[in-house]
């Protein structure tokens, strides 16, 4: 891909103390949060800079995020922030750089109390097999546009800023959603499977949804 | 600056008839000569600024298809980001200013871009090295103070073709020159009468030129990190995978038939794991199933030696949804659940 400028975000962190002033910044190629609440968190940069951030998230300090469009938002993960590591090893170079996925306690407890984070609200196929699999709800692929559209109506899905994604939250637990599709059911709204056996559903890599989260 | 104009990062190139009337105020050598656009774009302008003239053409651009064009049409050049560009001093002895007319977000403090490339480039001039600044009258303002330390002979000029006139441009040339600080307040002094003076000449291209010193061949090294190649490589990153249960779904549906009929522990095992979901049932009983694992945490406490110690016990178990055709739901989860109001019940993703 080209033009990455045009789509990475920007992180910044700043700290003071009596001895010494911090300063530093990575690049943010994904982010998933909800107004100050930072709930994922993809960056990359050099050894010493993603220490720093790393470090800073689990002491729960707070940073600034700029968008690619250029506007500002203080962000914090809260406690108990989960950080995922990895390298990214260019080939013209010869050391490596480190990568992490920082996550939230709430993102991490997906589909517990009452909320579903969706990484691509774009994608319905998706966003209704996320939300299927992670509240466990008996249901066919096909229901999806019907129930998501109803839930967008009733801002029980709400979209979240983002980078390098379009994410969203679905709040509502896994017992109104059976009674949702029940309700669905019982009108003929959806149409039930003709064949008894299993659903199939689509699979999904990260990779490719991440790819597709970044041209959307 | 507008929206609109960020993303296209701020490119408006210059107009071709001001190219053609900045071209009669520069006489290039016939030694040859390093000439520098640090924000190029296609490379367009730099070209018809040294039409004829024996130099190097050098060039930076962030944007990749521009600076892919610039690469094709014979400018040796950077893509990526000015500020991550190193070169030494006293390389170039041109330097064809037209940066993005917006402010830095952040980073430096939300100056104006024309100070920012200017402070960023003027030291790769050599002494003698000629300045061309085509920026918006206003600009010039913030950046007196460097140039009249470090520049002299100053000529400011309106732009006339229309486009120009929009964004009120103007093209300031100088000449790259120790400024000694007996000098200082008169450079500046002259600078700024220059600058503001009542009304501006306009640029007709038939003013005496500026004679542009030779200079060896330069070097431009790019410190910052290939962000194209690097954006690629995040997606394949290991730590992708390990959020792969909270974020995507399972996949959990197996198809297929056993080669012998499966007796009933083999069925209850396939149940519990997930793998057989699907519609079963007939007629008013046909309905869909679909099975998870939930973790239950009872928390109790004991008193031990005027301690309290709370121990937490996890127990995991199963559930199975149910959807009629008619719309019945159903949840059939074991008797522990009812028994232990206070459990804590964890999502199938942090059960795993």
């Amino acid at each position: 891909m080209q033009n990455a400028h045009l789509r990475l975000g920007r992180l910044e962190y700043q700290r003071s103390s009596v001895k010494t002033q911090t300063h530093i910044f990575v690049h943010v190629s994904q982010y998933v949060g909800e107004d100050e609440q930072a709930h994922l968190l993809s960056y990359f940069g050099n050894d010493a800079e993603v220490a720093a951030v790393t470090a800073a998230i689990q002491e729960n300090h707070r940073f600034d995020l700029i968008f690619p469009d250029g506007k500002k938002q203080r962000i914090g993960f809260g406690s108990d922030a989960t950080c995922y590591k990895g390298n990214l090893n260019l080939p013209k170079q010869k050391k490596s750089l480190r990568h992490i996925v920082a996550v939230s306690s709430w993102l991490h407890a997906n589909g517990g109390a009452g909320r579903t984070f969706l990484l691509n609200e774009d994608a319905e196929d998706l966003a209704w097999a996320t939300l299927v699999s992670l509240q466990g709800l008996p249901a066919d692929p096909r229901w999806g546009t019907n129930i998501l559209k109803t839930l967008r109506q009733e801002n029980k899905l709400v979209s979240l800023a983002g980078i390098g994604c379009t994410p969203a939250v679905v709040h509502a637990t896994r017992q109104e959603l059976l009674e949702r599709i029940g309700q669905a059911c019982s009108t003929q709204v959806l149409p039930f499977p003709e064949k008894n056996g299993p659903i199939l559903w689509p699979s999904f890599e990260v990779k490719d949804v991440l790819a597709q989260g970044m041209s959307s | 600056m507008r929206n609109v104009a960020r993303i296209k990062l701020g490119y408006y190139p210059l107009p071709p008839s001001e190219g053609e009337r900045l071209r009669g105020l520069l006489k290039f050598p016939t030694e040859g000569a390093s000439v520098l656009d640090p924000c190029a774009g296609t490379g367009a302008a730099l070209h018809q600024l040294t039409e004829g003239a024996i130099v190097e053409r050098f060039a930076i651009e962030l944007d990749a298809d521009r600076a892919q064009r610039a690469t094709e049409a014979g400018i040796t050049t950077v893509h990526g980001n000015l500020f991550d560009v190193q070169a030494k001093s006293g390389s170039f002895s041109f330097l064809y200013l037209n940066p993005p007319y917006d402010s830095e977000v952040a980073a430096f403090g939300n100056k104006r871009m024309e100070l920012l490339f200017l402070q960023r480039t003027f030291r790769w001039l050599v002494p003698g090295g000629i300045l061309l600044m085509v920026v918006p009258h206003a600009q010039l303002e913030d950046c007196t103070d460097l140039l009249s330390d470090a520049f002299s002979r100053f000529q400011v000029f309106r732009l006339t073709d229309p486009e120009s006139e929009r964004f009120d441009q103007v093209a300031l040339i100088a000449v790259r020159t120790r400024v000694s600080g007996a000098d200082y307040e008169k450079n500046r002094e002259f600078l700024i009468s220059t600058i503001w003076q009542k009304s501006l000449p306009l640029l007709t291209g038939e003013e005496p030129p500026y004679n542009v010193p030779p200079s060896a061949s330069a070097e431009l090294f790019y410190r910052g990190l290939p962000l194209d190649e690097v954006e690629g490589l995040v997606l394949s990153s290991a730590a992708w995978n390990k959020t792969r249960s909270f974020l995507l779904p399972k996949e959990e549906s197996s198809v297929g038939r056993p080669i012998t009929p499966l007796h009933g522990g083999h069925v209850g095992l396939l149940c519990t794991a997930g793998l057989l979901n699907g519609v079963f049932g007939t007629e008013q009983e046909r309905h869909i199933a679909r099975w998870r694992t939930v973790k239950y945490v009872t928390t109790f406490e004991e008193k031990i030696d005027g301690f309290t110690e709370v121990h937490k016990r996890e127990r995991f178990s199963n559930e199975l949804a149910l959807v009629y055709e008619d719309g019945r739901t159903l949840v059939l989860t074991d008797e522990k659940k009812k028994e232990n109001k206070d459990a804590e019940r964890t999502s199938e993703a942090r059960a795993a």
